[in-house]
């Protein structure tokens, strides 16, 4: 990990190293948790307010929507990172872009219809993502690993559904009482979708370690659950990385990086991925090389390059519905001018 | 709401039952369920909103500042009946005597 960010993660997450100076990007992401670890300026106080005042806002109509659903056995499961502001000082500590809710494949029209009534509307190619006009916007899941939205993703790792909804506790989320993952299950989502967004947030590092440190759970009763799902990867990646860090973890961590040594390759690959994490996709196609076979690593690559149509047009929302067949020289147009900036970045690294 | 300072000290002031509070480390936020309005309190403003709780007067809520932050009652009278003020304006606190 680059000095700057573990200079960051020791500050906010044990207090004793000075806060370094921090670009825009994270400024904006913690600034709410800065202000209140007493790092004080006018900017991150007001962060700290407006973030408290969203999230109440954003969980009221959260909870008023699942306890209207809780009453035909619809009851949606709250999904990180909202679940994990628990784990926070307070409110106003933990920003949010939308909040995933979870449900049952069967309950979903159920949810839908709630969701409508309570002024919810989908985004164009977005049928799963729906907002309100005073900006709340709900992302609605069957799965715990958007599996369909890339159907090989299940490849790199799967936890049932029926198997989460059997794990799952009611838990206080900022004095609401709902629906969350069962412990295990909520650090291995958290894991995997750190990798596959390049660790891009500190956040999603922030709120690993906190869950680790409030988890009461086994370290090798983790490991064995996540070899179980195929998540053992994703959490092996993310246990590096905060252990790298130098942040305080339970004892189990060091354990079981020394018990569980990662490649040459991916400690390096890990290693880029760090400091370019606000603009590289590394970390997707380390996360699709985590599958068990060269053959499913091949296909679960080919889809992330080429999703389907429909994934795809998402990726362009300008692109008039007419045009749709042009998404795919437009997408290889854009791996290749990906391909040769990540390529040209690191020629001029070394 | 027009309620001048000598009224104030004679009526019991409470939390209204759509307010929604939570402490935050430098005080509290208010969130109204109705208007969707949000209401940062600072520390004073967060203990005379516990005293509204079960219902208080304003002499009431200078007690309790004043056992929290060791400060005579003369100081801190003045700051008690500008916040009560606020929050009642804000409709945050009602006034049991006029409800």
């Amino acid at each position: 990990m680059n000095q700057l960010d573990a200079e960051t993660l020791q500050c906010v997450l044990d207090q004793d190293v000075e806060l370094p100076r921090i670009d825009r990007d994270d400024e904006s992401d913690l600034g709410g948790l800065l202000y209140a670890l007493g790092h004080h300026t006018e900017a991150r106080q007001v962060q700290h307010v407006q973030t408290a005042g969203n999230n109440l806002h954003r969980l009221n109509a959260v909870t008023a929507l699942c306890h209207d659903l809780a009453r035909i056995d619809a009851e949606p499961i709250l999904l990180p990172g909202a679940a994990l502001l628990r784990l926070y000082p307070d409110v106003g500590c933990r920003s949010m872009e939308d909040i995933d809710l979870l449900v049952e494949a069967s309950m979903r029209s159920h949810v839908v219809d709630a969701l409508e009534r309570y002024g919810w509307q989908t985004l164009p190619r977005h049928p799963d993502l729906f907002t309100r006009l005073d900006g709340c916007t709900i992302d609605l899941h069957t799965d715990l690993l958007n599996g369909d939205r890339l159907t090989n993703r299940r490849r790199a790792g799967w936890i049932e559904p029926s198997q989460a909804w059997s794990r799952c506790q009611r838990r206080d989320v900022a004095g609401f009482q709902l629906l969350t993952l069962g412990d295990e299950d909520e650090l291995l989502v958290t894991a995997a979708h750190a990798l596959r967004h390049s660790y891009r947030r500190l956040t999603w590092l922030i709120d690993l370690v906190l869950q680790l440190r409030a988890t009461p759970v086994n370290g090798q009763a983790l490991w064995t659950f996540a070899k179980g799902t195929g998540l053992h990867h994703q959490l092996r990646y993310v246990l590096e990385v905060v252990d790298g860090s130098q942040v305080s973890l339970p004892s189990w961590v060091a354990a079981c990086r020394r018990q569980n040594p990662l490649p040459a390759w991916v400690v390096s690959v890990l290693g880029w991925i760090q400091l370019h994490r606000q603009e590289t996709v590394v970390g997707e196609l380390l996360s699709c090389w985590t599958c068990s076979s060269g053959l499913d690593r091949i296909r679960f690559v080919a889809e992330f390059v080429f999703p389907r149509q429909d994934v795809l047009m998402q990726v362009y929302p300008r692109l008039p519905p007419r045009l749709a067949p042009l998404v795919y020289p437009l997408r290889l147009l854009q791996i290749v001018g990906r391909g040769v900036s990540e390529l040209a970045f690191a020629v001029r690294r070394r | 709401m027009g309620v001048k300072m000598n009224e104030m000290g004679t009526r019991r002031w409470r939390n209204r039952e759509s307010i929604q509070f939570r402490r935050l480390v430098d005080g509290g936020i208010l969130y109204d369920e109705v208007g969707g309005c949000v209401h940062h309190l600072n520390g004073v403003a967060v203990l005379i909103w516990e005293a509204a709780g079960p219902g208080a007067t304003v002499s009431e809520m200078v007690n309790h500042v004043c056992r929290s932050y060791d400060a005579p009652a003369a100081q801190v009278e003045k700051d008690v009946v500008d916040i009560v003020r606020q929050l009642s304006m804000a409709g945050a606190l009602n006034d049991l005597d006029l409800s």
